[in-house]
Protein backbone atom coordinates (compact mmCIF):
# COMPACT_ATOMS: atom_id res chain seq x y z
CA UNK A 1 0.00 0.00 0.00
CA UNK A 2 2.37 2.44 1.28
CA UNK A 3 4.69 2.16 -1.91
CA UNK A 4 2.08 2.79 -3.99
CA UNK A 5 1.31 5.57 -2.32
CA UNK A 6 4.64 6.80 -1.96
CA UNK A 7 5.27 6.95 -5.71
CA UNK A 8 1.93 9.04 -6.17
CA UNK A 9 4.19 11.36 -4.48
CA UNK A 10 6.50 12.20 -7.07
CA UNK A 11 4.83 12.16 -10.43
CA UNK A 12 0.96 13.11 -11.24
CA UNK A 13 0.06 12.40 -14.71
CA UNK A 14 -0.29 15.20 -16.97
CA UNK A 15 -0.06 15.97 -20.13
CA UNK A 16 2.05 18.46 -21.40
CA UNK A 17 1.49 19.91 -24.95
CA UNK A 18 3.61 21.65 -27.22
CA UNK A 19 1.39 24.44 -27.03
CA UNK A 20 0.45 24.03 -23.36
CA UNK A 21 2.89 26.87 -21.80
CA UNK A 22 1.08 29.22 -24.21
CA UNK A 23 -1.80 28.31 -23.98
CA UNK A 24 -2.17 28.53 -19.86
CA UNK A 25 -0.12 31.56 -20.38
CA UNK A 26 -3.27 32.71 -22.58
CA UNK A 27 -5.63 31.53 -19.98
CA UNK A 28 -4.81 33.29 -17.49
CA UNK A 29 -3.47 36.60 -19.17
CA UNK A 30 -5.64 38.82 -16.76
CA UNK A 31 -4.13 37.78 -13.85
CA UNK A 32 -0.65 38.07 -15.11
CA UNK A 33 -1.30 41.11 -16.33
CA UNK A 34 -3.20 42.34 -12.64
CA UNK A 35 0.48 41.26 -10.57
CA UNK A 36 3.01 42.36 -13.24
CA UNK A 37 1.41 45.80 -13.68
CA UNK A 38 0.89 46.28 -9.93
CA UNK A 39 4.80 44.81 -9.52
CA UNK A 40 5.90 47.70 -12.23
CA UNK A 41 4.20 49.97 -10.22
CA UNK A 42 5.22 48.95 -6.80
CA UNK A 43 8.80 49.13 -7.52
CA UNK A 44 8.83 52.90 -8.50
CA UNK A 45 5.77 54.20 -6.81
CA UNK A 46 7.71 55.69 -3.54
CA UNK A 47 10.61 56.90 -5.19
CA UNK A 48 11.21 60.43 -6.12
CA UNK A 49 12.47 60.34 -9.90
CA UNK A 50 10.78 56.86 -10.52
CA UNK A 51 11.09 55.70 -13.86
CA UNK A 52 14.35 57.86 -14.42
CA UNK A 53 16.33 55.36 -11.68
CA UNK A 54 15.43 52.72 -14.62
CA UNK A 55 17.29 55.32 -17.11
CA UNK A 56 20.07 56.31 -14.98
CA UNK A 57 20.98 52.73 -13.93
CA UNK A 58 22.33 51.30 -17.44
CA UNK A 59 23.95 54.43 -18.12
CA UNK A 60 25.54 54.88 -14.80
CA UNK A 61 27.03 51.92 -15.43
CA UNK A 62 27.98 51.94 -19.09
CA UNK A 63 29.71 54.93 -18.38
CA UNK A 64 32.24 53.23 -15.63
CA UNK A 65 32.39 50.18 -17.36
CA UNK A 66 33.71 52.03 -20.89
CA UNK A 67 36.12 54.54 -18.58
CA UNK A 68 37.77 51.20 -17.25
CA UNK A 69 38.12 49.36 -19.99
CA UNK A 70 38.88 51.89 -22.10
CA UNK A 71 41.64 53.36 -19.94
CA UNK A 72 42.70 50.82 -17.35
CA UNK A 73 42.35 47.72 -18.45
CA UNK A 74 42.09 46.69 -21.95
CA UNK A 75 40.60 43.20 -22.52
CA UNK A 76 39.52 43.65 -25.67
CA UNK A 77 41.28 44.31 -29.25
CA UNK A 78 38.02 46.37 -30.62
CA UNK A 79 38.71 49.18 -27.05
CA UNK A 80 42.02 49.99 -28.29
CA UNK A 81 40.91 51.98 -31.78
CA UNK A 82 37.14 52.56 -31.44
CA UNK A 83 35.85 53.53 -27.89
CA UNK A 84 32.67 54.31 -29.00
CA UNK A 85 31.95 51.16 -30.95
CA UNK A 86 33.44 49.49 -27.95
CA UNK A 87 31.52 50.72 -25.00
CA UNK A 88 27.81 50.33 -27.38
CA UNK A 89 29.32 46.52 -27.81
CA UNK A 90 29.53 46.30 -23.85
CA UNK A 91 26.11 48.21 -23.46
CA UNK A 92 24.89 45.19 -25.72
CA UNK A 93 26.28 43.03 -23.45
CA UNK A 94 24.72 44.08 -20.39
CA UNK A 95 21.67 44.38 -21.62
CA UNK A 96 21.22 40.76 -22.50
CA UNK A 97 23.26 39.52 -19.36
CA UNK A 98 21.64 42.13 -17.04
CA UNK A 99 18.27 40.71 -18.18
CA UNK A 100 19.26 36.77 -17.85
CA UNK A 101 21.04 37.62 -14.16
CA UNK A 102 18.11 39.04 -13.18
CA UNK A 103 15.96 35.97 -13.32
CA UNK A 104 18.59 33.44 -12.11
CA UNK A 105 19.00 35.60 -9.27
CA UNK A 106 15.23 35.93 -8.49
CA UNK A 107 14.14 32.54 -9.95
CA UNK A 108 15.19 30.12 -6.91
CA UNK A 109 12.83 32.69 -4.64
CA UNK A 110 10.32 33.37 -6.55
CA UNK A 111 7.59 30.72 -5.01
CA UNK A 112 8.71 31.56 -1.79
CA UNK A 113 7.90 35.25 -2.15
CA UNK A 114 4.43 34.53 -3.37
CA UNK A 115 3.89 31.77 -1.25
CA UNK A 116 0.67 33.44 0.01
CA UNK A 117 -0.82 33.23 -3.44
CA UNK A 118 0.30 29.88 -3.86
CA UNK A 119 -0.98 27.68 -0.42
CA UNK A 120 -3.88 30.07 -0.03
CA UNK A 121 -5.83 30.30 -3.14
CA UNK A 122 -6.36 28.74 -6.32
CA UNK A 123 -3.13 30.06 -8.26
CA UNK A 124 -1.26 28.69 -11.31
CA UNK A 125 1.86 29.01 -9.74
CA UNK A 126 3.65 28.66 -13.43
CA UNK A 127 2.37 32.33 -14.31
CA UNK A 128 5.00 33.48 -11.66
CA UNK A 129 7.29 32.57 -14.15
CA UNK A 130 5.93 34.25 -16.76
CA UNK A 131 5.53 37.40 -14.50
CA UNK A 132 8.69 37.76 -13.87
CA UNK A 133 10.07 36.98 -16.89
CA UNK A 134 8.04 40.15 -18.33
CA UNK A 135 8.99 42.10 -15.38
CA UNK A 136 12.54 41.83 -16.57
CA UNK A 137 11.63 42.30 -19.78
CA UNK A 138 10.10 45.73 -19.47
CA UNK A 139 13.54 47.32 -17.46
CA UNK A 140 15.34 45.39 -20.68
CA UNK A 141 13.01 47.30 -22.94
CA UNK A 142 14.30 50.61 -20.64
CA UNK A 143 18.07 50.06 -21.07
CA UNK A 144 17.56 49.33 -24.70
CA UNK A 145 15.41 52.35 -25.46
CA UNK A 146 18.57 54.10 -23.89
CA UNK A 147 21.01 52.41 -25.65
CA UNK A 148 18.76 53.23 -29.59
CA UNK A 149 19.31 56.43 -28.48
CA UNK A 150 23.30 56.88 -27.66
CA UNK A 151 23.81 55.06 -30.68
CA UNK A 152 22.07 57.34 -32.72
CA UNK A 153 23.63 60.17 -30.93
CA UNK A 154 27.11 58.58 -30.72
CA UNK A 155 26.89 57.25 -34.49
CA UNK A 156 24.61 59.50 -36.19
CA UNK A 157 22.24 56.63 -37.40
CA UNK A 158 21.08 52.61 -36.57
CA UNK A 159 21.36 50.06 -39.06
CA UNK A 160 17.70 48.77 -40.30
CA UNK A 161 18.77 44.93 -39.12
CA UNK A 162 18.19 46.59 -35.86
CA UNK A 163 14.28 46.03 -36.80
CA UNK A 164 15.42 41.74 -36.65
CA UNK A 165 15.39 41.99 -32.64
CA UNK A 166 12.40 40.12 -31.92
CA UNK A 167 13.56 37.66 -34.03
CA UNK A 168 16.73 37.05 -31.14
CA UNK A 169 14.07 38.59 -28.01
CA UNK A 170 11.71 35.86 -28.37
CA UNK A 171 13.96 32.30 -28.61
CA UNK A 172 15.95 34.27 -25.44
CA UNK A 173 12.89 35.01 -23.39
CA UNK A 174 11.61 31.46 -24.38
CA UNK A 175 15.24 30.11 -22.81
CA UNK A 176 15.08 32.23 -19.93
CA UNK A 177 11.58 31.17 -19.21
CA UNK A 178 12.87 27.63 -19.13
CA UNK A 179 15.59 28.20 -16.98
CA UNK A 180 13.42 30.07 -14.53
CA UNK A 181 10.95 27.18 -14.06
CA UNK A 182 13.89 24.91 -13.65
CA UNK A 183 15.28 26.97 -10.92
CA UNK A 184 12.28 27.87 -9.15
CA UNK A 185 11.12 24.47 -8.61
CA UNK A 186 14.45 23.76 -7.66
CA UNK A 187 14.82 26.51 -5.49
CA UNK A 188 11.50 25.83 -3.60
CA UNK A 189 13.33 22.18 -1.87
CA UNK A 190 16.40 23.79 -1.19
CA UNK A 191 17.88 27.27 -0.44
CA UNK A 192 21.01 26.67 -1.68
CA UNK A 193 20.02 27.18 -4.64
CA UNK A 194 19.75 30.85 -3.97
CA UNK A 195 23.41 30.55 -2.31
CA UNK A 196 24.67 29.36 -5.83
CA UNK A 197 23.34 31.47 -7.97
CA UNK A 198 24.57 34.79 -6.15
CA UNK A 199 27.90 32.69 -6.24
CA UNK A 200 28.29 32.03 -10.06
CA UNK A 201 26.72 34.55 -11.37
CA UNK A 202 29.19 37.46 -11.33
CA UNK A 203 31.90 35.46 -11.99
CA UNK A 204 29.62 34.02 -14.84
CA UNK A 205 29.72 38.11 -16.38
CA UNK A 206 33.62 37.61 -16.97
CA UNK A 207 32.94 34.34 -18.73
CA UNK A 208 30.20 35.46 -21.09
CA UNK A 209 31.47 37.76 -23.96
CA UNK A 210 30.20 41.01 -22.18
CA UNK A 211 33.15 43.26 -22.08
CA UNK A 212 35.17 41.73 -24.66
CA UNK A 213 33.90 39.66 -27.61
CA UNK A 214 34.24 36.32 -29.03
CA UNK A 215 36.90 37.03 -31.45
CA UNK A 216 39.18 38.29 -29.12
CA UNK A 217 38.98 34.58 -27.42
CA UNK A 218 41.24 31.59 -29.16
CA UNK A 219 39.33 28.87 -30.93
CA UNK A 220 39.13 26.47 -28.04
CA UNK A 221 37.78 29.49 -25.47
CA UNK A 222 35.72 30.42 -28.10
CA UNK A 223 34.26 26.83 -28.18
CA UNK A 224 33.43 26.66 -24.73
CA UNK A 225 32.14 30.57 -24.50
CA UNK A 226 29.28 29.38 -26.69
CA UNK A 227 28.55 26.33 -24.57
CA UNK A 228 26.86 29.27 -22.51
CA UNK A 229 23.57 30.42 -25.00
CA UNK A 230 23.76 33.99 -23.73
CA UNK A 231 27.24 34.16 -26.09
CA UNK A 232 25.29 33.51 -28.81
CA UNK A 233 22.56 35.92 -28.10
CA UNK A 234 24.69 38.45 -27.45
CA UNK A 235 27.40 38.27 -30.69
CA UNK A 236 23.98 38.11 -32.38
CA UNK A 237 22.51 40.98 -31.24
CA UNK A 238 25.87 43.09 -31.64
CA UNK A 239 25.51 42.00 -35.28
CA UNK A 240 22.25 43.06 -36.07
CA UNK A 241 22.66 46.55 -34.07
CA UNK A 242 26.02 47.83 -34.61
CA UNK A 243 27.32 45.92 -37.29
CA UNK A 244 24.19 45.60 -39.59
CA UNK A 245 24.50 42.47 -40.42
CA UNK A 246 22.58 39.18 -40.56
CA UNK A 247 23.95 36.58 -38.68
CA UNK A 248 24.94 33.33 -39.46
CA UNK A 249 22.07 31.30 -40.23
CA UNK A 250 22.86 28.13 -38.67
CA UNK A 251 23.82 29.40 -35.78
CA UNK A 252 20.80 31.53 -35.30
CA UNK A 253 18.65 28.07 -35.75
CA UNK A 254 21.02 26.34 -33.06
CA UNK A 255 20.50 28.49 -30.71
CA UNK A 256 17.03 28.35 -31.18
CA UNK A 257 16.43 24.87 -31.30
CA UNK A 258 18.20 25.04 -27.76
CA UNK A 259 16.44 28.06 -26.14
CA UNK A 260 13.48 25.55 -27.34
CA UNK A 261 14.86 22.90 -25.76
CA UNK A 262 16.02 24.43 -22.65
CA UNK A 263 11.96 25.98 -22.31
CA UNK A 264 10.48 22.79 -22.66
CA UNK A 265 13.39 21.21 -20.26
CA UNK A 266 12.34 23.89 -17.74
CA UNK A 267 8.64 23.50 -18.41
CA UNK A 268 8.52 19.64 -17.92
CA UNK A 269 10.66 19.96 -14.63
CA UNK A 270 8.12 22.51 -13.15
CA UNK A 271 5.23 20.54 -14.25
CA UNK A 272 6.54 17.35 -12.85
CA UNK A 273 7.18 19.23 -9.41
CA UNK A 274 4.59 21.71 -9.18
CA UNK A 275 1.77 19.60 -6.67
CA UNK A 276 4.91 18.63 -4.39
CA UNK A 277 5.85 22.06 -4.19
CA UNK A 278 2.98 23.41 -2.93
CA UNK A 279 3.59 21.10 0.03
CA UNK A 280 7.25 21.57 0.69
CA UNK A 281 7.70 25.65 0.30
CA UNK B 1 -24.61 7.61 -6.03
CA UNK B 2 -26.54 10.76 -8.17
CA UNK B 3 -25.58 12.67 -11.32
CA UNK B 4 -25.42 15.90 -10.31
CA UNK B 5 -22.59 15.71 -8.05
CA UNK B 6 -20.23 18.55 -7.73
CA UNK B 7 -17.65 17.80 -5.84
CA UNK B 8 -16.32 13.83 -5.56
CA UNK B 9 -13.69 12.34 -3.44
CA UNK B 10 -13.15 9.06 -4.36
CA UNK B 11 -10.63 6.84 -1.70
CA UNK B 12 -8.83 9.91 -1.14
CA UNK B 13 -5.96 10.33 0.88
CA UNK B 14 -2.93 12.94 1.62
CA UNK B 15 0.33 12.49 3.38
CA UNK B 16 3.13 14.94 3.81
CA UNK B 17 6.74 14.63 3.11
CA UNK B 18 8.39 15.69 6.00
CA UNK B 19 12.12 16.16 5.73
CA UNK B 20 14.47 16.89 8.67
CA UNK B 21 16.39 19.13 6.57
CA UNK B 22 17.19 21.43 3.56
CA UNK B 23 19.18 18.58 2.06
CA UNK B 24 17.31 15.59 2.17
CA UNK B 25 14.73 18.26 0.07
CA UNK B 26 17.45 18.79 -2.12
CA UNK B 27 18.26 14.70 -2.33
CA UNK B 28 14.73 13.78 -3.04
CA UNK B 29 14.33 15.64 -6.21
CA UNK B 30 17.68 14.85 -7.10
CA UNK B 31 17.37 11.00 -6.53
CA UNK B 32 13.77 10.68 -5.40
CA UNK B 33 13.09 7.69 -7.58
CA UNK B 34 15.72 4.91 -5.79
CA UNK B 35 15.36 6.47 -2.51
CA UNK B 36 13.03 8.18 -0.07
CA UNK B 37 14.25 10.67 1.94
CA UNK B 38 11.08 11.93 4.01
CA UNK B 39 8.70 10.72 6.65
CA UNK B 40 5.04 10.68 5.86
CA UNK B 41 2.58 12.24 7.68
CA UNK B 42 -0.79 10.92 7.16
CA UNK B 43 -3.36 14.06 7.47
CA UNK B 44 -6.03 12.45 5.34
CA UNK B 45 -6.97 8.43 4.58
CA UNK B 46 -9.78 6.82 2.43
CA UNK B 47 -11.59 10.17 2.48
CA UNK B 48 -15.26 9.16 0.66
CA UNK B 49 -17.10 12.28 -0.35
CA UNK B 50 -19.82 13.75 -2.49
CA UNK B 51 -21.46 17.03 -2.45
CA UNK B 52 -24.72 17.34 -4.89
CA UNK B 53 -25.32 20.66 -6.27
CA UNK B 54 -27.23 22.82 -3.79
CA UNK B 55 -25.85 21.24 -1.05
CA UNK B 56 -24.24 23.11 1.69
CA UNK B 57 -21.88 20.84 3.86
CA UNK B 58 -20.57 21.33 7.35
CA UNK B 59 -17.16 20.23 8.39
CA UNK B 60 -16.29 20.02 11.72
CA UNK B 61 -13.50 18.19 13.86
CA UNK B 62 -10.55 19.32 15.78
CA UNK B 63 -7.47 21.23 15.07
CA UNK B 64 -5.20 19.37 13.15
CA UNK B 65 -7.99 16.88 12.25
CA UNK B 66 -7.21 17.45 8.45
CA UNK B 67 -10.20 20.02 7.73
CA UNK B 68 -8.05 22.56 5.84
CA UNK B 69 -6.34 20.17 3.75
CA UNK B 70 -9.93 18.23 2.89
CA UNK B 71 -10.45 21.69 1.63
CA UNK B 72 -7.14 22.45 -0.11
CA UNK B 73 -7.51 18.92 -2.11
CA UNK B 74 -11.26 20.06 -3.28
CA UNK B 75 -9.82 23.30 -4.70
CA UNK B 76 -6.65 21.49 -5.85
CA UNK B 77 -4.58 24.00 -4.43
CA UNK B 78 -2.97 20.71 -3.45
CA UNK B 79 -3.11 16.92 -4.97
CA UNK B 80 -4.00 13.76 -3.23
CA UNK B 81 -1.31 11.22 -2.29
CA UNK B 82 -3.90 8.42 -3.94
CA UNK B 83 -7.37 8.45 -4.85
CA UNK B 84 -9.06 11.20 -7.27
CA UNK B 85 -10.81 14.37 -6.40
CA UNK B 86 -13.37 15.92 -8.97
CA UNK B 87 -14.87 18.89 -9.48
CA UNK B 88 -17.81 20.82 -11.51
CA UNK B 89 -17.27 24.11 -11.70
CA UNK B 90 -15.52 27.40 -9.97
CA UNK B 91 -14.38 27.35 -6.92
CA UNK B 92 -14.06 30.31 -4.62
CA UNK B 93 -12.19 29.32 -1.43
CA UNK B 94 -12.22 31.79 1.76
CA UNK B 95 -9.45 29.75 3.50
CA UNK B 96 -8.34 30.54 7.17
CA UNK B 97 -6.98 33.54 7.02
CA UNK B 98 -5.45 33.91 3.82
CA UNK B 99 -7.29 33.67 0.58
CA UNK B 100 -3.80 34.66 -0.68
CA UNK B 101 -3.24 38.47 0.24
CA UNK B 102 -0.08 39.93 -0.16
CA UNK B 103 0.89 41.88 3.07
CA UNK B 104 3.18 44.81 1.66
CA UNK B 105 -0.12 45.48 -0.76
CA UNK B 106 -3.09 47.67 -0.02
CA UNK B 107 -6.69 46.00 0.43
CA UNK B 108 -7.70 47.54 -3.42
CA UNK B 109 -4.88 46.00 -4.86
CA UNK B 110 -5.58 43.01 -3.31
CA UNK B 111 -8.92 43.12 -4.78
CA UNK B 112 -7.89 43.69 -8.25
CA UNK B 113 -5.27 40.70 -7.90
CA UNK B 114 -7.60 38.16 -5.53
CA UNK B 115 -10.06 38.83 -7.92
CA UNK B 116 -7.98 38.02 -10.97
CA UNK B 117 -7.30 35.17 -9.21
CA UNK B 118 -10.15 33.86 -8.84
CA UNK B 119 -10.70 34.23 -12.82
CA UNK B 120 -12.27 37.77 -12.51
CA UNK B 121 -11.80 40.16 -15.53
CA UNK B 122 -10.58 43.83 -14.47
CA UNK B 123 -13.50 45.59 -15.53
CA UNK B 124 -15.62 43.29 -14.15
CA UNK B 125 -13.38 43.91 -10.66
CA UNK B 126 -13.58 47.89 -10.91
CA UNK B 127 -17.38 47.41 -11.77
CA UNK B 128 -18.16 45.72 -8.37
CA UNK B 129 -15.22 47.72 -6.39
CA UNK B 130 -18.04 49.28 -4.42
CA UNK B 131 -20.09 46.66 -3.96
CA UNK B 132 -17.09 44.77 -2.24
CA UNK B 133 -16.15 47.55 -0.64
CA UNK B 134 -19.67 47.94 1.31
CA UNK B 135 -19.92 44.32 1.87
CA UNK B 136 -16.45 44.19 3.59
CA UNK B 137 -17.22 47.58 5.85
CA UNK B 138 -13.41 48.19 6.16
CA UNK B 139 -13.80 51.81 5.32
CA UNK B 140 -10.53 53.95 4.84
CA UNK B 141 -8.78 50.54 5.77
CA UNK B 142 -9.41 49.42 1.99
CA UNK B 143 -6.47 51.52 1.20
CA UNK B 144 -3.80 50.73 4.13
CA UNK B 145 -2.02 47.71 3.42
CA UNK B 146 -3.43 44.29 4.35
CA UNK B 147 -0.28 44.07 6.71
CA UNK B 148 -2.07 46.46 9.08
CA UNK B 149 -5.39 44.77 9.23
CA UNK B 150 -6.78 42.89 11.82
CA UNK B 151 -7.42 39.40 11.60
CA UNK B 152 -11.37 40.52 11.72
CA UNK B 153 -10.82 43.00 8.62
CA UNK B 154 -8.99 40.26 6.51
CA UNK B 155 -11.72 38.36 6.40
CA UNK B 156 -14.17 40.68 6.14
CA UNK B 157 -12.12 41.89 2.90
CA UNK B 158 -11.62 38.34 1.50
CA UNK B 159 -14.94 36.71 1.98
CA UNK B 160 -16.12 40.14 0.30
CA UNK B 161 -14.27 39.22 -2.69
CA UNK B 162 -15.62 35.70 -2.63
CA UNK B 163 -18.73 36.80 -2.24
CA UNK B 164 -18.71 39.03 -5.71
CA UNK B 165 -16.92 35.55 -7.51
CA UNK B 166 -19.97 34.35 -8.48
CA UNK B 167 -18.67 30.95 -7.98
CA UNK B 168 -20.00 27.74 -8.20
CA UNK B 169 -18.91 26.47 -5.35
CA UNK B 170 -18.33 28.44 -2.17
CA UNK B 171 -15.61 27.59 0.53
CA UNK B 172 -15.41 28.98 3.86
CA UNK B 173 -13.11 27.74 6.42
CA UNK B 174 -13.09 29.29 9.97
CA UNK B 175 -13.24 33.11 8.56
CA UNK B 176 -16.40 33.94 10.50
CA UNK B 177 -15.24 33.21 14.00
CA UNK B 178 -12.90 35.58 13.76
CA UNK B 179 -15.27 38.46 12.47
CA UNK B 180 -17.51 39.97 14.80
CA UNK B 181 -21.49 39.22 15.02
CA UNK B 182 -22.14 42.70 12.39
CA UNK B 183 -20.24 40.75 10.13
CA UNK B 184 -21.14 37.25 11.07
CA UNK B 185 -24.74 38.51 10.66
CA UNK B 186 -24.29 39.51 7.24
CA UNK B 187 -22.25 36.59 6.23
CA UNK B 188 -25.16 34.36 7.09
CA UNK B 189 -27.29 35.93 5.55
CA UNK B 190 -24.98 35.76 2.21
CA UNK B 191 -25.19 32.19 2.74
CA UNK B 192 -28.47 31.86 2.90
CA UNK B 193 -29.39 33.86 -0.49
CA UNK B 194 -26.41 31.66 -2.03
CA UNK B 195 -27.74 28.40 -1.20
CA UNK B 196 -30.26 28.56 -3.91
CA UNK B 197 -27.89 29.18 -6.81
CA UNK B 198 -25.01 27.55 -5.60
CA UNK B 199 -23.26 25.22 -3.66
CA UNK B 200 -21.33 25.56 -0.06
CA UNK B 201 -18.87 23.89 1.83
CA UNK B 202 -18.43 25.41 6.01
CA UNK B 203 -15.68 25.04 8.19
CA UNK B 204 -16.92 26.23 11.51
CA UNK B 205 -15.64 25.76 15.32
CA UNK B 206 -19.53 27.45 16.10
CA UNK B 207 -21.74 24.32 16.17
CA UNK B 208 -24.57 26.31 15.86
CA UNK B 209 -24.33 28.14 12.97
CA UNK B 210 -23.43 24.31 11.12
CA UNK B 211 -26.79 22.76 11.90
CA UNK B 212 -28.32 26.15 11.10
CA UNK B 213 -27.34 26.90 7.61
CA UNK B 214 -26.20 23.25 6.73
CA UNK B 215 -28.31 20.10 5.59
CA UNK B 216 -25.66 17.79 6.05
CA UNK B 217 -22.54 17.80 8.22
CA UNK B 218 -19.44 15.62 8.36
CA UNK B 219 -16.80 15.09 11.48
CA UNK B 220 -13.58 15.00 10.34
CA UNK B 221 -11.28 12.95 13.42
CA UNK B 222 -7.48 12.20 12.65
CA UNK B 223 -7.93 12.39 9.15
CA UNK B 224 -10.88 9.76 8.76
CA UNK B 225 -14.76 10.85 8.57
CA UNK B 226 -16.17 9.71 11.84
CA UNK B 227 -19.68 10.37 11.43
CA UNK B 228 -21.67 12.25 8.37
CA UNK B 229 -24.80 12.70 7.96
CA UNK B 230 -27.31 15.23 10.10
CA UNK B 231 -26.15 18.76 11.01
CA UNK B 232 -27.55 18.69 14.40
CA UNK B 233 -26.74 14.88 14.90
CA UNK B 234 -23.17 14.83 13.48
CA UNK B 235 -22.53 18.15 15.59
CA UNK B 236 -23.99 16.29 18.89
CA UNK B 237 -21.65 13.25 18.61
CA UNK B 238 -18.72 15.89 18.26
CA UNK B 239 -19.24 17.91 20.97
CA UNK B 240 -19.83 14.51 23.14
CA UNK B 241 -16.64 13.36 22.21
CA UNK B 242 -14.93 16.82 23.10
CA UNK B 243 -16.24 16.82 26.65
CA UNK B 244 -15.28 13.16 27.13
CA UNK B 245 -12.02 12.34 24.77
CA UNK B 246 -8.48 13.64 26.27
CA UNK B 247 -6.46 16.58 24.44
CA UNK B 248 -3.23 14.92 23.78
CA UNK B 249 -0.72 15.47 21.16
CA UNK B 250 -0.70 12.06 19.95
CA UNK B 251 -2.90 12.80 16.90
CA UNK B 252 -0.06 14.95 15.56
CA UNK B 253 2.49 11.96 15.33
CA UNK B 254 4.52 11.48 12.32
CA UNK B 255 4.89 8.39 10.77
CA UNK B 256 3.12 5.37 10.03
Amino acid sequence: MNEQRALALNGRKTDVLVLTPFVKAWQYRELIRAILWRELNQRFRDSYFSWGWAIAAPLLMLAVYTVVFTTTIKISAAAANDTTHYSLSIFIGLIVFNFAAELVYRAPTLLHEHVHYIKKSIFPSETLVWIAMLRSLVYAAISFAVFLAFELYMTGGIPFTALLIPFLVIPFCLMLLGITWFLAALGAFTRDVSHLMITIVPVLIFATPVFYTASDLTPTARMIAYLNPTTAYIEMARQILLFGSLPDLLTYLATCAISLCIFYGGYLFFDRYRSVVVDVI
Amino acid sequence: MSSDWVVRCAQVGKAFQIYKNYNDRLRQVLLGRFKKYYQEFWVLRDIDLEITKGDCLGIVGRNGAGKTTLLQLICGITQPTYGTVNTRGSIAPVLALGAGFDPELTGRENVLIGGAILGMRRQFIIDRLDSIANFAGIGEFLDRPVKFYSSGMYSRLAFAICAHADADILIIDEVLAVGDEAFQVKCLKFIEDYRRRGTILFVSHGLAEVVALCNRAIWVDGGHIRAAGEPKTVTEAYHQALTTEKDDAERFHIGN
